[in-house]
């Protein structure tokens, strides 16, 4: 099972000598560090890290913030088409993201974009994150399963109290859901830091590449330069499985819960 | 094709999983590493152990005398080997699933089967198979609706582009809309992505009734 995984390690810090030494060895007679050097200076990996930190972090932040204020809305306050509405948002879970990549690419290319060569959002970041602002049919289910499990009593001895809606999400709700918050945090992250289909439909400038379309760079400019390509899946890999090993119980919570995969 | 082998192999490992054995928790940490990274640098990891020059794979059947294969390039065994990466990669969600339906199994029904003299394979196929069906249902929907949905792992192993062997609906989506700007036809393409895991959707939940049991 981890053999891969070893193997990646183990190639990363070998010579093109011993990488095609019969019969292959298991380790490095003595590890290579350059092959990192090499592989960061072969593309601009640095930028490529930030990247995917920033548009990992600006999604886990809009998921957290607009699901949780739509679940509220859909869970604990009443207005009209509340059924309806939901049921529209839960057909859209069904429908995969592939299906809608076309119609979102067009839409993007009719929205204005101030700063960018094409003049719309083709070739910036912004694809890539700000519907993460507008909501998402998983994190809003997710976390309305779980608001619906919180009484309604304490929602009810707030309002009496004289708290508005906004405070009684704020104050109440949110410090409750907090298991379930962080479940969609780490999912929200790992969606966007795996993603690939998008990054390499969205963005142009070699700068502006995530790890993962620049990975795919690297693959087809250095082929077979093995240990330099294993350093670059290996520096890719690395924050998602400390972030795996720190918060194992949300992921498997997650998977358990949804079957979900990035 | 991934989807009964996936679930095979992780209904078996799920089960011995379920052991208390000592290091268990590295273990199954072990297995759900590869659900968490990026399919793009697990595939390039699989390139690598498929290379047809000095790959892994190749040293190793050629212990047994087996002659190198060409694992991606050649088309009858391009999807096979494209498929058991998928499968590799798979295995800790489905895990994930059959543990927790494992667990939520009572003990005292297991006792109960075992005072009337049931052994261990008559066990799991009368008590712990029939209560484990809505998971194995579960998992078979998810994956197989996965497994139409394949771009990644298509993408960086059949470099430079996929064979009819190889190509998956998505691959097809991405390339006539994005390469070729055939959008109208991608769009078309879309569709039936769709329709087809709107019916596949539509068949398990219907079949669901009839073989799956809750208790």
């Amino acid at each position: 099972m981890m053999v891969p995984f070893l193997w990646m390690i183990s190639t990363s810090l070998k010579t093109r000598a011993e990488v095609f030494a019969l019969p292959p060895t298991l380790l490095p007679a003595s590890p290579r560090w350059e092959n990192y050097a090499e592989m960061l200076a072969a593309l601009p990996f640095a930028d490529f890290f930030v990247n995917s930190v920033k548009l990992a972090s600006l999604n886990t932040v809009g998921q957290l913030i607009s699901c949780s204020m739509a679940a509220f809305a859909f869970s604990a306050l009443r207005f009209r088409f509340r059924g309806p509405l939901f049921a529209l948002l839960l057909v859209t879970l069904i429908i995969p993201f592939q299906v809608v990549l076309v119609p979102n690419f067009i839409l993007y290319r009719l929205l204005p974009h101030p700063a960018s060569a094409s003049g719309n959002w083709i070739g910036t970041q912004e694809p890539l994150w700000v519907g993460a602002f507008l909501g998402g049919a998983f994190g809003t289910f997710l976390l309305r399963q779980f608001f619906l499990a919180i009484p309604r009593e304490l929602g009810d001895a707030a309002r009496v109290d004289g708290a508005n809606p906004w405070q009684i999400y704020r104050h109440i709700y949110l410090p409750l859901a907090r298991p379930a918050l962080a479940t969609l945090a780490i999912f929200s992250f790992m969606w966007s830091w795996n993603d690939f289909i998008d990054p390499i439909i969205y963005l142009r400038d070699v700068q502006s590449f995530t790890l993962t379309a620049g990975l795919s760079l690297f693959q087809g400019q250095y082929v077979g330069k093995w240990p330099l390509l294993m350093a670059g899946a290996l520096v890719s890999v690395i924050p998602m499985v400390v972030l795996f090993v720190v918060a194992q119980r949300h992921f498997v919570r997650g998977i358990a819960l949804t079957g979900i995969k990035g | 094709m991934s989807v009964p082998v996936g679930m095979l192999i992780s209904l078996f490992l799920a089960l011995a999983l379920n052991q208390t054995v000592r290091g268990i928790a590295w273990i199954r940490t072990a297995y759900f590493l590869p659900v968490v990274t990026s399919t793009i640098a697990i595939a390039l990891v699989w390139q690598w152990i498929y290379s047809p020059d000095a790959g892994l794979l190749n040293q190793f059947i050629g212990l047994f005398g087996i002659p190198a294969q060409k694992w991606l390039s050649d088309p009858t065994l391009a999807m096979p080997s494209i498929v058991a990466m998928s499968v590799w990669q798979g295995l800790g969600t489905n895990i994930i699933i059959f543990l927790a339906g494992l667990q939520a199994i009572p003990s005292d029904l297991l006792d109960a089967a075992s005072v009337d003299g049931a052994g261990a394979r008559a066990r799991f196929r009368n008590v712990v198979l029939p209560l484990l069906t809505p998971s194995i249902f579960f998992t078979g929907v998810l994956s197989l609706i996965g497994s139409f949905q394949v771009f990644d792992q298509v993408f960086v192993l059949s470099r430079p582009r996929p064979t009819d062997a190889t190509i998956t609906v998505v691959y097809f989506i991405y390339e006539n809309g994005f390469k070729f700007f055939k959008m109208g036809y991608a769009t078309a393409a879309s569709w039936i992505l769709f329709v087809i895991v709107a019916v596949f959707t539509g068949i398990y939940f219907r079949s669901q009734n009839r073989w799956v049991h809750y208790q």
